[in-house]
Order: structure tokens, then sequence, then C-alpha cells
């Protein structure tokens, strides 16, 4: 049962981050792949915080999101005017950028990670780990519930206008340049409280989670699960967590374990997209098709 | 001072193997295709050699066709199975190229081991040449030379021969090279094959003098693919500059910070790029070298 609770723990916290990275890569259109960065900064916002600040979680989290926005909104000043390629590989690079800052960092413990100290629900509430269930679901269901009410504002109709002609925005009186610093931050703020809540999951962070391989396994997630949908979101969540722990259960020899998890997920990936072209829960929104 | 020339001396070496891979790189680059298996090709190309070359007695020539063998078999099996099938979709082929060098890396993985691998130990030691307290070795110079020319070679295959010119009619404007009757079916195939032959030969000169693992790839495709873009992928001479640049850039931070920082500095080189020429440093003025 522990086990099972975790597993939806895990599975919840990564959703957060696919919703986001979902509506700004599928709604908005913005390929900008660093939100292992700000999930990063969330997580050690929870680490380091309530040890040299003496913060508890909450205010704890919040100045992570704080970080995060700002961070946010300076790459997004350099880097909006880029696109395509040349956005996604700027983007890696704040992702390694922030990854070997704290790699290199005193108060972060450096590559020897950090132990979370504190949790949500008070000091010595050992018991916590099954109120983490409810307070990522909840978080869940808070940003399902702003993404679908942005959706349908005023807001989200031109960020889902600057997806398909950014000139029209422009002319209709918008700055397209703001527009997109402000969908960065948007899913910034969300990563970085899903690195909040990863940090009080794991207990214990170290640099290697928050790689260049993370932000690219989560970009393959959305692709094949379907740009621009909730079900997409949750697939990539449920591939990236939930396929690794079934196949643990399948009995294989520990020297190849990792390479078959590895090799069955690069099949998986090049299946659905052969058949899947738009990913598994495309809902034809904005066809990707040349 | 010695120092710093030594540093410098260093970068220019691995800034030119660098080179190679990337001038092979920008080859798919330049016709829209981005190959995120690269990486993992040149990985390939040094574990051959790790395998091969002590069956060849150590001939560096025989090793050379095995590895141009190698590239082409590559460079087909890139395109058959990971661009082919998903060149209609737009987003399609970063994933599945993704996917690919997964594979390479993890059936590498299964037939290795963790264990790094360098093919300097076949090698008697090398002669060392100093002057003015900068030390080079024999090897190395052959390295330089031997990258250097691969490049010019590559150059020259684009500047004279028919498939060059296809090629550079392609890039330019698709359309275009169509209606001038000019068969593009199999363009995309064959500069696979040029690139991938570029990409082993690149992993060869790599294992000459440093340690590579199954799960290298990675890290060898982005510095690749950061010196693609900020040479600006049409020339193949600012593509080599900037790859030179990255590795004296790469090897300075090491030397003076810390080695941890070196990908870090290599993207924040690009932001320094990206922030003045947003298209990096190519399309502007200048006759084309390639």
């Amino acid at each position: 049962m522990d086990f099972l609770i975790n597993i939806l723990e895990l599975f919840g916290i990564y959703a957060i981050v696919t919703i986001g990275l979902n509506y700004q890569i599928g709604n908005v259109g913005i390929m900008y792949l660093g939100q292992i960065a700000y999930f990063a900064i969330g997580a050690y916002a929870s680490g380091v915080c309530p040890v040299i600040l003496k913060a508890a979680p909450i205010p704890s989290m919040i100045i992570g999101v704080l970080i995060s926005l700002s961070l946010a909104y300076a790459s997004g000043k350099i880097f909006v005017r880029l696109s395509g390629h040349y956005l996604l590989i700027a983007s890696l690079g704040i992702t390694e950028i922030v990854r070997s800052l704290i790699n290199n960092s005193v108060v972060t413990g450096g590559a020897q990670g950090i132990t979370i100290t504190g949790n949500f629900f008070g000091q010595n509430f050992f018991a916590a780990k099954h109120e983490m269930v409810f307070l990522v679901f909840a978080c869940l269901l808070l940003e399902i519930w702003f993404f679908a009410s942005l959706k349908n504002s005023p807001k989200g109709r031109l960020f889902a206008a600057l997806k398909e002609d950014e000139t029209l925005v422009r002319i209709m009186g918008n700055d397209p340049i703001k527009l997109k610093i402000q969908a960065m931050m948007i899913t910034a703020a969300w990563s970085s409280v899903a690195g909040s809540l990863f940090a009080h999951y794991s207990l214990y962070i170290d640099p290697t989670s928050f790689t260049i391989n993370e932000s690219l396994l989560l970009y393959i997630g959305i692709l094949i699960g379907g740009l621009a949908s909730l079900k997409g979101s949750f697939f990539a969540a449920f591939v990236l967590i939930i396929i690794p722990v079934v196949l643990r259960f399948v009995q294989l020899p520990g020297s190849i374990v990792s390479a078959a998890h590895q090799l069955f997920f690069a099949f998986l990936i090049l299946f659905i997209l052969k058949f899947y072209p738009n990913g598994l829960f495309s809902n034809n929104y904005g066809t990707h098709t040349k | 001072m010695s120092l710093l020339l030594q540093l410098i001396l260093n970068g220019i070496l691995v800034g030119a193997i660098y080179a190679v891979a990337s001038a092979g790189y920008a080859l798919t680059f330049s016709l829209n295709l981005n190959n995120f298996s690269y990486g993992s090709t040149m990985m390939l190309g040094g574990y051959v050699s790790y395998v091969v070359l002590p069956r060849l007695h150590c001939s560096v020539l025989a090793n050379v066709l095995v590895l141009v063998l190698i590239g082409l078999l590559a460079g087909s099996l890139t395109y058959w199975g990971a661009v082919k099938p998903f060149i209609k979709t737009k987003f399609s082929v970063i994933p599945a190229t993704l996917a690919l060098s997964v594979i390479t890396g993890n059936v590498v993985f299964m037939l290795q081991g963790s264990d790094s691998f360098s093919i300097r130990k076949y090698f008697s030691a090398p002669k060392i040449i100093s002057a003015h307290g900068v030390v080079m070795t024999d090897t190395r110079l052959c390295l330089l030379i031997a990258a250097l020319s691969i490049v010019v070679i590559i150059g020259l295959i684009l500047r004279y021969t028919n498939l060059g010119l296809k090629l550079r009619a392609y890039a330019d404007d698709e359309t275009a090279a169509l209606t001038m009757g000019i068969s593009t079916k199999n363009i995309l195939w064959y500069s696979c094959m040029i690139s991938c032959v570029a990409g082993v030969l690149a992993g060869f000169l790599i294992a000459f003098d440093f340690d590579l693992e199954p799960f290298s790839g990675t890290g060898l495709l982005i510095k690749v693919y950061t010196a693609t873009v900020i040479g600006g992928a049409y020339y193949l001479t600012r593509v080599a500059v900037a790859a030179i640049l990255i590795g004296v850039i790469e090897n300075l931070v090491a030397g003076y910070l810390a080695s941890e920082y070196s990908l870090a500095s290599v993207f924040i080189f690009l932001t320094l790029i990206l922030l003045f020429k947003k298209q990096g440093l190519g399309k502007q003025g200048l006759i084309r070298a390639v």
C-alpha cells in the first residue's frame, strides 16, 4: 500500500510538470524546455530555505516560486526572440547552468545532495507520507482548474492565438513578446511548485535528478501523449513513472535490467510516433503535420 | 602564461575534433533535420574502433575503412529507421532520433558494461614535443591534422561534387531545387550517411585522447549542436570556428575554474552570441564557404 501511494505521489508530481509544459508547448507554442531548471529551483528552495532562513515549508515553497518566476522572466527577456531550434538549445542551456551551479555551490550540498528537513504537516509527524498524496493531488487539481479556466479566459485565447499567428496578435494591439514571457512564467511557477513537492516526497535531493536528459524525457513524454491535451499530459507522467515500476516486476537478469527498460521505452516511443504521429491523445487541435 | 597557452592549444585540439563532428551535424541541420542520435553515433565510432583495432593489428587505415562502412550503415539506419517514417510530422523526428540514440547507447551498454573505453592503450606511448613550456604529443599533432583535413574533405565534397551541389540547393530552397529538376528523393538519406561517417570518424578521433562510455552521447551531442547553432549551419568554416572556440572555452574554464562548469560555460557563450545575433554567426553577408 505504501508502495502504491509513493508511486501515486510521484505520478502526481510529474503530472504537475507535464501539464504545465504541455500547456506551454501545445497551447502557446513555445518550444522552451527549461522546466527542469525551475523544478530544481523549487526542490532546492524547499531543501535550503528551512536550513539557512529557518523558514517553514510553505514560505520556502513560495520563495522557490519567486526565484523561478524571476529566472523565467530574465531568461524569457533574453531568449523570447529566438524560435525553434535556437530556443530549444537555449532552454537546455538554462537547465545545465542551473544544475552545474547547484552542483558546485556549498549551500546546496554540491554533488552530495541535501536532506530535506521539516514537512508540511509539522516537524515530528512521521506518518506525513500519506498526507503528501492529498497535498500532491490537491495541487494537481488546482493546476488543472487553473489551466482550464486560463484556456477560456481572454488571456488564454490570446495565448492560443499566439500559437496560430503572431502577427495577428500584434495587429490586435497585444505584445507577443510580453505574452510569451507571461506564459513561460506561468509554467515556471507550476514546475517550481512540483519541485518543492518532489523534495518533500523524496526527502533527499541531489543534482543528478535535474539533468538535460530529464528535460528531454519530459518533452518526449508530452509529444507521445499528445500536445495540448490533458490526457496526453497524464499519459506522459504515466509513461515516465508507472512503466518503469511495472517493468520492475518483470524478472530480468540484473546486468541488463536497466538497459532492457530503456530499450523498451525507446521502442515504445518509436511505435507510438509511427502509428499516432500527433500523440496518443491528440485532440487534433492545431494538427502538427506540415 | 604557459598554462594559458597550453589550455588554448588543448582547446584547439578538442575543438578541431568537435569541428569534424559539427561539420557532419551541420549537413543534416541545414536540411532542417535534427538528428539527435548523432552523439550516440559518435560514441559508436569510438566503440567500434575500440573493438576492431586490436583485431586489425592497430592498422589505423583499415580501421578508418571499417568506420566509413559503419558510418554509411549508421546513416542509413538513422534515415530509414528514425527519420523517413516520421518526417511528415513536424515534431516527431527529434523524439524518434532520441529513441534511436537510447537504443544505440543501451546496445553498447549491454556489450560493454558501464566501463569507459579508450583506444589510447593500443598505441605505444606518444613522443612529447615541448617548446616554451607548452607540451604537445605527436599523436595529438596527428589528430589535429587529421581532424582539420576531414573538415576540408567534407567542404570539398560540398563544394565540388554533384551531390554537394544538390545538397546545397536543397538546403537553400527545397521547392526551387525540385523545380530545377534536382531529384530530392534521397537527398536526406545521402546527407545522413555523409554526416554519420563524419560522426563516427570524430568518435574515433575522440577515443584516441579521451575516455568514452556508452552514454556519453548526450554530452557530445549538446556540444556539437551548440557549435552548429552558433556557426549558423550554412557555413562550414564558421561552424568549424565555432567548434574550435567551444573547445578553447571549455578548456579555459576547466583549467581556471572547475571542469564541472565547462558545459555550462559553453551555454553561456551560446547565450552571449544569441543575444547579439539571434541567427548565430550565419546567414549574414560574406560568400558561402560551403
